[in-house]
């Protein structure tokens, strides 16, 4: 299966809203952060636009996507569509709430899209949770996607605001970026904890299907990378983390806030392409 | 009403493929696009007793098209509403309301739904609605020599049949297809699709 668009869009969707989720967060947890939360704020509508752009390069009549919302009666991708849709709004007016100072109003849209964002997530889910792909219909792809929501997006978060703080300098950020580091560093261990129940998965959903028509795709090498950069995406934001609580003679710097971001990325990136390799249906 | 179902006979099928061919010249379907496939299933082998070898070798061939099932997943999936059902049971998807998302290939467990890339959207087997209306049968069941290829009222053919499982078609709870079966031998499971290169292209 190709399915580079479709990698392109989950991960970059769920980045974007574990992005929001944290901005959403950090401005509830400190007061008067609403410009120094900007530009995580931005970042989570620029990638979530992009993440539908993305999906669009996967249709092969594009005309037709704003018919997506057709069957919302029974198809989890029109569900998806609708909820990727209510983000977006949501986005727009918390942004021109802010632009506007009106707090009441930014607050509400604030929720309203959080509450899309996890919608959305667990919509993007359970357009796999296929009755008939049994390496996909499982809890694991739910927790997955909802783990590189927080992962990718806790640490996004944090990339974004060490533009801010660079040149804000604010302690109240560094406290913020410390906390969204630690929560980075939480979603990666057990990201990485999970892996050994993926794979027991993969191999028990492979029994189910045919031998001839489904040759096994679950390669070791692409298994290691996964592996290996979650590892390296943990490693490198324990010591960020333990550097900012002064354990480690490690400082926060906005390049290394960077590098465990990327590292994050391209686990997604690496986890998802596998997942789409793993498709294998039950019957023809 | 009735509510149309085909009937294969797994054991009366010599994989000549007519039914596959008369289709796509029917439909004019381009390289890559079949409505109906013909997939080879084989297993068994040698075993060696004492002085003697004894074997268990197999080979039987599935036609297969879309099964217009009574819980068609391709249409509780599609996000365009492009997938229909008819009051008979015949599942049509209107190509010009389909995004070609390639959801409904991916969630049909008989690969009924095809994509057509020039075209950018899916296409699938109708059950030739039009010769039906017309009191004729589908094309790729006049084609069949050996008459292994056959159609009906769904509620018939399961009282002649019954619900026959042959590997390696998934269990019938998952879409409820209209297809009854006669099975050959070695359908308990034993084997595996052969030609995957020819019906997955």
């Amino acid at each position: 299966m190709k399915a580079r668009s479709l990698v392109a869009f989950t991960v970059l969707g769920q980045t974007a809203v574990g992005l929001f989720w944290a901005q959403a967060m950090a401005g509830w947890a400190v007061s008067g952060g609403d410009a120094w939360l900007r530009g995580p704020l931005l970042l989570a509508g620029a990638l979530m636009l992009a993440a539908g752009l993305a999906a669009l390069l996967h249709l092969g009549t594009p005309r037709n996507a704003w018919r997506a919302l057709g069957n919302l009666r029974t198809s989890w991708l029109s569900r998806e569509v609708a909820l990727g849709g209510a983000f977006i709004v949501g986005w727009a007016v918390t942004v021109l709430a802010r632009g506007a100072r009106s707090p009441a109003l930014a607050a509400g849209a604030s929720v309203l899209t959080a509450l899309a964002g996890a919608g959305l997530v667990y919509a993007m889910a359970r357009v796999y949770r296929l009755r008939t792909v049994p390496a996909w219909d499982t809890r694991l792809t739910t927790a997955s996607f909802f783990l590189t929501a927080a992962s990718s997006g806790a640490l996004a978060a944090a990339f974004a605001l060490g533009s801010a703080t660079s040149s804000t300098g604010g302690t109240q950020a560094a406290g913020v970026v410390r906390a969204l580091v630690a929560v980075g560093v939480v979603a990666l261990a057990v990201e990485l904890g999970a892996e050994a129940a993926w794979r027991a998965r993969r191999r028990a959903a492979h029994e189910l299907v045919d031998a001839g028509l489904n040759p096994h795709a679950d390669s070791d090498r692409v298994a290691r990378w996964r592996v290996g950069l979650l590892g390296a995406g943990l490693l490198s934001s324990a010591l960020l983390w333990l550097g900012a609580a002064g354990v480690a003679p490690v400082s926060v710097s906005r390049a290394g806030v960077t590098l465990a971001f990327l590292i994050v990325i391209a686990a997604g990136v690496v986890g998802r392409d596998r997942f789409y390799a793993n498709y294998a249906r039950r019957g023809l | 009403m009735t509510r149309w179902a085909f009937h294969f006979d797994a054991s009366a099928c010599s994989g000549c493929k007519a039914c596959q061919v008369a289709c796509k010249d029917r439909q004019g379907s381009p390289l890559g696009v079949r409505w109906r496939r013909v997939y080879e299933v084989t297993g068994g082998g040698w075993t060696r007793r004492g002085a003697a070898w004894e074997q268990d070798v197999f080979a039987y061939h599935l036609s297969v098209a879309c099964n217009h099932c009574e819980r068609p997943i391709c249409l509780e999936v599609c996000p365009t509403g492009a997938i229909t059902q008819r009051d008979d049971g015949v599942v049509l998807l209107d190509a010009g309301r389909c995004m070609g998302c390639r959801y409904c290939e991916w969630a049909c467990p008989y690969g009924a739904p095809q994509y057509e890339a020039d075209a950018g959207h899916m296409t699938k087997c109708d059950f030739c609605v039009d010769e039906l209306d017309r009191g004729r049968p589908p094309t790729c069941v006049a084609a069949c020599p050996l008459r292994a290829l056959d159609f009906g009222d769904a509620a018939e053919l399961e009282a002649r049949y019954g619900p026959a499982a042959v590997h390696p078609l998934p269990e019938r709870e998952v879409t409820r297809p209209a297809l009854y079966l006669t099975a050959p031998r070695g359908a308990d499971g034993a084997g595996r699709v052969a030609n995957r290169e020819e019906v997955r292209g």
